[in-house]
């Protein structure tokens, strides 16, 4: 078969795409009509509920690059205790995220971007998140053992499971919807986490070891060889791309929800991006660290920067949504976007109607930060070269939607040498990514190539 | 005193259901060195902790004397690895494959990796996962090749081929295993592969070391007797001895000749004795059986 874009863009290394820009695409779009007064609430809801379904079929054609983890592990790790090690490296993640949301807090309230109440309720939502985010892992194993236990004798599909999971999730978040009383980004975040925890619980490897019996091959020597379920060698969730679905939604409820959007609390929302981001790269890195598959566990690098590289690469992740914030919530993009005749979604025009335009620097300074650390993206989505070419796509929307030349000259940051600094700091980066592009300078970089 | 190509000193790994030693192995530079036993022996679990998948729980682990911990970047160098679980398919094609190991290694010979995909019928174009098993195989063992590595770890390398497939794949692990710097331990099934040119021998039984040494010796060492006795008289391991079979008063012992076996069964009352070799094959399964009994 000829290997055309089309089919790579719907293969397991197309996720990047698939499940980033579409719902972002989707969520700029569906703005417009949610925040209508022509609409009842129902259909709002039930709207809400249909764009993530929309994406289901989508999502589950990505297959997670990792899964090769789980057929390569090494003999000493295929069993049981691979679920368990799973469910371990959910613990740094979880550190990780308590941390992020504590400082989120207090972050805010120092640079004077939020006020004490909203500050409060964040740090109030710091437990919930926690347990959610961190008790992932953990959850998987009870989901799958609730399955299990409910399903003695069925061979569940990915697709049942994902049924049952879903509409769990509805059950339980209809109910949170009903109980929690602040419609604030706490509350809707723990709403929507509600919502996507039983979805970000499915990971088909998981449930591989416990839900389906294994498929056993006997080899011509009589050795008799346990394999996954085909069903699961298949379509996989990506974890990644499950993580920006979550603040993707989480974003999309929070403007959703009637009483509109508080500058404030988007500006609370970075750094809580930034704590995801910390969460997920210690939990890569742990569930990396645990997992490795054989074929990288034979290179001559250790396992530890391997899996540092790994993890560091998912640094990347969240960029599309911080570059969203930092371009609905900027005059410049606006006037970007009114001259191309894209309208803005009347939301922010409302947001900007309505609070001062805050400072650059504030959201720029850690997308700039990030974007240094882009190249790592690139390890990460796939050894592939074509598939790390998809990884241009972010920084393209970032270098657009910061409209960093204009920036750099009308406000600049540090004044003239700074913006210079800069401006060569971004050509540095771009040279740098495209360089790897070809050379794969981060990870495949030989230790000795200094010396030769 | 040149260090062993590869040591294990008091190896020691636990699993729930197995343990893994305490394992000693040595295998001299330049040998070629045959690990068999039987399945769930502990061969696999032993060439995966040399390669760093696994940690352990006691006991050290040299390749040529460097420590297989702390230098595991010198250590992963020097070794060309090979096994079933070895997965490449992530990388889609050949040639990615090729560019993306390749600077992991100082030793790398492009002509060389191109050469020996030539002689496998293997393209830089060709899609991994659609090779079959054995081109997989193939694949596995031209990357391991291909870096010119001073120690060649072969785990089941052999192991679902078909014999179109294994005789591809013969002439290029003779012709590796020639060079006589370098050192290759294989673990296999098959014992007539192994008996063909392997110099050194390890059988695994249930994690245990039955038996090391030089294959001819190990092979010249025991002796198949056959003899009568009225009574049935203990016969122990430790005296070398190991009971095959027994029918009515005619025993089938394995006999260790360093042992003096012949005095101490008459001494037991034994009559009638003769002794015959062994095979390797004999060998293998007299002392897996013995020892699993």
């Amino acid at each position: 078969m000829r290997f055309t874009p089309l089919w790579f863009i719907l293969s397991a290394r197309g996720y990047y795409f698939v499940c980033v820009f579409l719902p972002l695409i989707s969520y700029v779009l569906s703005l417009g009509l949610l925040n209508s007064d022509v609409y009842s609430i129902p259909f709002r809801v039930s709207f809400l509920l249909l764009v993530p379904a929309l994406f289901l079929p989508v999502m589950l054609m990505s297959i997670e690059w990792r899964l090769g983890v789980l057929r390569t592990l090494p003999y000493s790790k295929r069993n049981l205790s691979a679920a368990l090690l799973l469910a371990l490296s959910g613990i740094p993640a979880a550190v990780a995220a308590l941390a992020g949301l504590f400082s989120a807090a207090v972050l805010a309230l120092i640079v004077g971007r939020t006020d004490l109440r909203t500050s409060w309720f964040f740090l109030s939502a710091a437990g919930p998140c926690v347990f959610l985010f961190g008790s992932i892992p953990f959850s998987r194993l009870v989901v799958l053992e609730l399955l299990r236990r409910t399903f003695p004798r069925t061979r569940l599909s990915v697709h049942q499971i994902l049924l049952v999971q879903t509409l769990l999730a509805v059950i339980v978040c209809l109910a949170l919807l009903a109980l929690v009383p602040q419609r604030s980004i706490p509350g809707v975040m723990l709403v929507a986490g509600a919502l996507f925890f039983p979805l970000l619980s499915l990971r088909p490897d998981a449930y591989a070891y416990k839900l389906r019996p294994m498929d056993t091959t006997q080899k011509p020597d009589g050795a008799k060889v346990s394999r996954l379920p085909k069903v699961f060698r298949k379509p996989v969730w990506s974890s990644n791309a499950m993580w920006f679905f979550f603040m993707v939604t989480a974003f999309f409820v929070a403007h959703s929800l009637p009483h509109g959007v508080i500058r404030a609390e988007i500006v609370t929302l970075v750094p809580f991006i930034i704590s995801l981001m910390l969460a997920g790269i210690l939990s890569e890195y742990a569930a990396f660290f645990l997992l490795s598959p054989r074929a990288h566990r034979q290179l001559p690098v250790k396992r530890s920067t391997q899996a540092f590289r790994l993890a560091f690469s998912l640094l990347a992740t969240p960029i599309p949504v911080i570059v969203y914030l930092i371009a609905v919530t900027h005059p410049g993009v606006s006037a970007f976007l009114g001259e191309h005749a894209l309208e803005m979604p009347s939301v922010f025009k409302e947001i900007q109607g309505r609070h001062a335009v805050p400072s650059p620097s504030f959201f720029s300074l850690p997308a700039i930060a990030l974007m240094f650390m882009f190249p790592f993206a690139a390890v990460r989505i796939s050894p592939s070269r074509s598939a790390r070419a998809l990884g241009i796509f972010p920084l393209v929307f970032y270098a657009i939607s910061l409209n960093l030349p204009a920036r750099l000259t009308a406000v600049g940051i540090g004044g003239p040498a700074g913006s210079s600094v800069l401006f060569i700091a971004f050509l540095l980066a771009w040279f740098l990514f495209w360089r790897m592009l070809g050379n794969s300078l981060i990870y495949r970089r030989p230790p000795w190539s200094a010396v030769k | 005193m040149t260090a062993a190509a590869l040591e294990f000193r008091g190896v020691l790994k636990r699993f729930p259901r197995f343990t893994l030693g305490p394992l000693d192995l040595t295998a001299p530079p330049g040998c070629i060195y045959g690990l068999i036993g039987p399945n769930g022996a502990g061969k696999s679990t032993s060439i995966d902790l040399v390669m760093g998948m696994g940690a352990l729980d006691g006991g050290t682990i040299s390749v040529f004397g460097l420590d297989h911990e702390r230098d595991e970047v010198a250590v992963k160098r020097r070794i060309g690895y090979v096994s079933p679980e070895l997965d490449y398919s992530p990388w889609r094609t050949v040639g990615r494959l090729i560019r993306f190991l390749r600077p992991h290694y100082p030793a790398w010979d492009d002509a060389y990796c191109l050469s020996l995909l030539k002689r496998m019928r293997l393209d830089t174009e060709e899609r991994i996962n659609t090779l079959s098993f054995g081109g997989k195989t193939k694949l596995a063992v031209v990357m391991a090749l291909a870096h010119r590595p001073d120690m060649l770890l072969l785990d089941e390398p052999l192991t679902g081929l078909d014999a179109v497939s294994k005789s591809d794949l013969f002439p290029e692990l003779l012709e590796a295993v020639q060079d006589e710097r370098r050192t290759v331990i294989i673990s296999t099934h098959s014992l007539s592969d192994i008996e063909r040119f392997t110099d050194h021998l390890g059988i695994l039984n249930r994690g245990w070391m039955v038996l090391e040494g030089q294959t001819a010796a190990l092979i010249e060492r025991f002796r198949m007797i056959h003899g009568e006795c009225a009574d049935s008289p203990p016969l122990r391991r430790e005296d070398g001895l190991y009971l095959l079979r027994h029918e009515g008063n005619r025993f089938k012992i394995l006999a260790d000749t360093l042992k003096d076996p012949f005095a101490r069964l008459q001494a037991a009352g034994f009559t009638g004795l003769t002794d015959a070799p062994v095979t390797l094959e004999e060998l293998f399964v007299a002392l897996v059986k013995e020892t699993a009994s």
